[in-house]
């Protein structure tokens, strides 16, 4: 008797669901795949793109905020917004760090946004929706390695690079060319103008895991030849003075060599080459004042506390593995 | 009215009866019940290795009352006093409305607005008391099996985050020492489990098993893993936002994690619910009321209790004090020895 009363709750249960199930669904809303902002004037004028059946639309809106942004698109178009699906948010006219945190912040307090939507910066996020208008997803597939790889660039951890202590990290800036966008500089966090966007050093790319191997033609006494670089991690830190003496591990292979190149003068070549990029990397942590290896945080977590690590005068130990499979070394 | 006993292995009667349950069963039902405070956290994750700490100091008193519980309910089942009884499935009946309005808050942000979190409430509370009404065993085995999914799912959403997760997110607990009494005071009252512990051992196969007590360490684990994840992935946002745990089934990028975290909130907050529920009911029936309208009566309250939570807007973090320190004193007048032959003592089989 108990169970024929339990099986009609549930059929209570299921006929109270189906209801609830259809009342507000997503295709009667306004789903938002990408937002260009552009933030040098206020109000804030944004390009929302929407996504629909046949194709994506654009539609442009101002507003003092945010809300006020989302609200005037729901005024525009009648439809209530979805932010769920939000893939990318494009920034431009953004002076400085403290600015940009104001505008993540102001996004955090919707609830809405997932944490994984990709922040990126331009010159100018209106003009990036002219013409052949990018769509979220090729905006999130240009800034993702995979499309499952949402760590990087990502409003959760550019959130924790810009309000959490002892690391920066590079924001990607984008540019149109031609119909094309590409990834054209970064801006590191740690830097005082936004605006002026940079080239990364490739080898730092490498080394916060956001590309995933790097090449290194070398000339080696009479001959040429061609290393890719595929693995590079910090696997130690000496703390020594204000200057530490970071330990590296690299893996690498001989990718072509041309004429007789012993093998010792092929590793002493890259080792070579690779302290001149380091250097490199030195000098443009040093100058955009960017902790982009973590090592205030690593030095929290070792229990040395807050030290003023001299960026620019870091010295690299470097072991590294050369590989030669196609058996082009003497 | 029981059934004649049927023949067992070895002749021994067996009586059909939808009250005993296997310490394995309990095990697995307060385990459950006690995960529900993490998945349902609403105060953002400031530290997470803090928070494990202080679970752990919490996790170390409701032991020792589980092990009191535990001597308690081996002596025999009783009866307690009608006063006290009624006391109880108050307390029982106010726990209920204050998990079920948790739920309720965290059913509108999850579902933002798609789905009527309201009418899902209200079908959810209706079969909760329904398998209040199929009694201890029942909900015992369906606890049981639903650990090893509740495990399997907790598994997936770690595995869909651990790429994400990075030792750099980490706050040491020591740069905020001065909150651990905060997090020790905020988990601390939300852990109910001893009264479930106690009434439900009562009707158990071997109450004197260490699985009316592992489960307190095994809750803690669990606990105590997920908020390791939570601190590695999510980092100092997972103190800009609240319920943590959705924002780290979200941060994995899948959309499958979602329904995930839904699962295992759910599946904790039903088992919660109807632990609550059958622990009402039986209290309910050990003041004087027939079983029946005890729980039709203790349905009513707690729908009564959320309806009051929701309207008045009382946060939980207000009215679960005032639960944790009048259970902490039912608890105390329950555990005294009883006075003389007045009590029954009676050991069902």
């Amino acid at each position: 008797m108990p169970f024929r009363r339990f099986f009609a709750l549930l059929l209570v249960f299921a006929l109270c669901l189906l209801p609830g199930c259809g009342e507000r669904p997503i295709s009667s809303r306004l789903v938002l795949s990408s937002v260009g902002v552009e933030c040098s004037a206020r109000p804030l004028t944004a390009v929302l793109e929407v996504i629909r059946e046949e194709e994506n639309e654009t539609i442009t809106v101002q507003g003092e905020s945010f809300t006020a942004l989302f609200s005037a698109a729901e005024r525009q178009t009648g439809e209530p917004v979805y932010l769920g699906a939000l893939q990318s948010i494009v920034f431009s006219g953004v002076p400085d760090g403290s600015t940009l945190r104001g505008y993540l912040r102001a996004l955090l307090a919707d609830g809405r946004i997932s944490p994984n939507t990709q922040i990126a910066l331009c010159g100018d996020a209106l003009s990036l929706y002219d013409g052949e208008a990018p769509t979220g997803e090729e905006i999130t597939a240009l800034l993702t390695h995979q499309y499952t790889d949402s760590r990087r660039n990502g409003l959760k951890e550019l959130l924790n690079l810009l309000e959490g202590t002892g690391r920066d990290g590079l924001i990607p800036w984008l540019t149109a060319e031609e119909g094309t966008l590409r990834e054209t500089g970064a801006i590191a966090t740690g830097q005082s103008d936004y605006t002026d966007p940079g080239e990364p050093e490739e080898i730092c790319l490498l080394l916060l895991g956001e590309r995933p191997e790097m090449r290194c033609p070398l000339s080696v006494g009479a001959g040429e030849a061609s290393i890719l670089l595929r693995r590079l991690a910090l696997s130690g830190i000496k703390w020594e003075g204000e200057a530490p003496t970071l330990t590296l591990t690299a893996e690498a292979a001989v990718q072509s060599a041309d004429g007789n190149i012993p093998r010792e003068a092929l590793e002493a070549a890259l080792l070579d080459d690779l302290q001149r990029r380091l250097a490199a990397l030195n000098a443009q942590m040093a100058r955009t004042r960017s902790d982009l290896l973590g090592l205030s945080a690593r030095s929290a977590l070792c229990g040395h506390g807050p030290q003023n690590i001299a960026l620019g005068e870091l010295r690299y130990t470097i072991h590294l593995v050369l590989r030669d499979p196609r058996g082009l070394l003497s | 009215m029981c059934p004649p006993p049927a023949s067992g292995k070895g002749g021994r009667p067996m009586t059909r009866t939808r009250e005993i349950s296997g310490s394995g069963q309990i095990f697995a039902l307060l385990v459950l019940s006690q995960c529900f405070w993490l998945l349902c956290c609403r105060p953002p994750l400031v530290n997470g290795l803090l928070s494990m700490a202080a679970s752990a100091v919490a996790y170390g008193a409701v032991f020792l009352l589980a092990v009191f519980c535990r001597r308690r309910a081996a002596q025999g089942e009783e009866t307690f006093p009608p006063v006290l009884a009624a006391w109880g499935a108050l307390l029982a009946v106010g726990y209920f409305a204050v998990t079920a309005g948790q739920l309720l808050s965290a059913a509108r942000v999850l579902f933002e607005g798609a789905f009527s979190p309201l009418l899902l409430l209200l079908a959810l509370l209706g079969a909760v008391w329904a398998a209040a009404a199929a009694g201890q065993e029942a909900l015992g085995r369906a606890a049981f099996i639903s650990l090893f999914l509740f495990l399997a799912a907790a598994l997936l959403l770690a595995l869909g985050v651990l790429p994400q997760a990075t030792a750099l997110n980490l706050r040491l607990p020591e740069e905020d020492l001065s909150r651990l009494g905060e997090e020790i005071l905020f988990i601390l009252p939300r852990q109910m489990e001893p009264l479930l512990l106690l009434l439900f051992a009562q009707r158990c196969g071997r109450p004197r098993s260490a699985a009316l007590l592992l489960w307190v360490p095994a809750g803690w684990l669990l606990g105590g893993l997920l908020l390791l994840l939570a601190a590695l992935v999510l980092g100092h946002y997972g103190s800009l936002q609240p319920y943590p745990m959705m924002q780290l089934a979200r941060s994995a990028g899948l959309s499958g994690m979602v329904p995930v975290y839904c699962f295992l909130l759910i599946t904790a907050a039903f088992f919660r619910l109807t632990g609550l529920a059958v622990a009402a009911a039986r209290l309910g029936g050990m003041a004087g009321c027939h079983p029946k309208c005890s729980l039709w009566a203790g349905a009513a309250l707690s729908l009564g209790g959320v309806v009051l939570l929701h309207y008045t807007g009382w946060p939980d973090a207000a009215v679960h004090p005032i639960l944790a320190v009048t259970g902490l004193l039912w608890l105390i007048f329950a555990l005294l020895p009883p006075r003389g032959a007045g009590n029954k003592r009676d050991r069902r089989r």
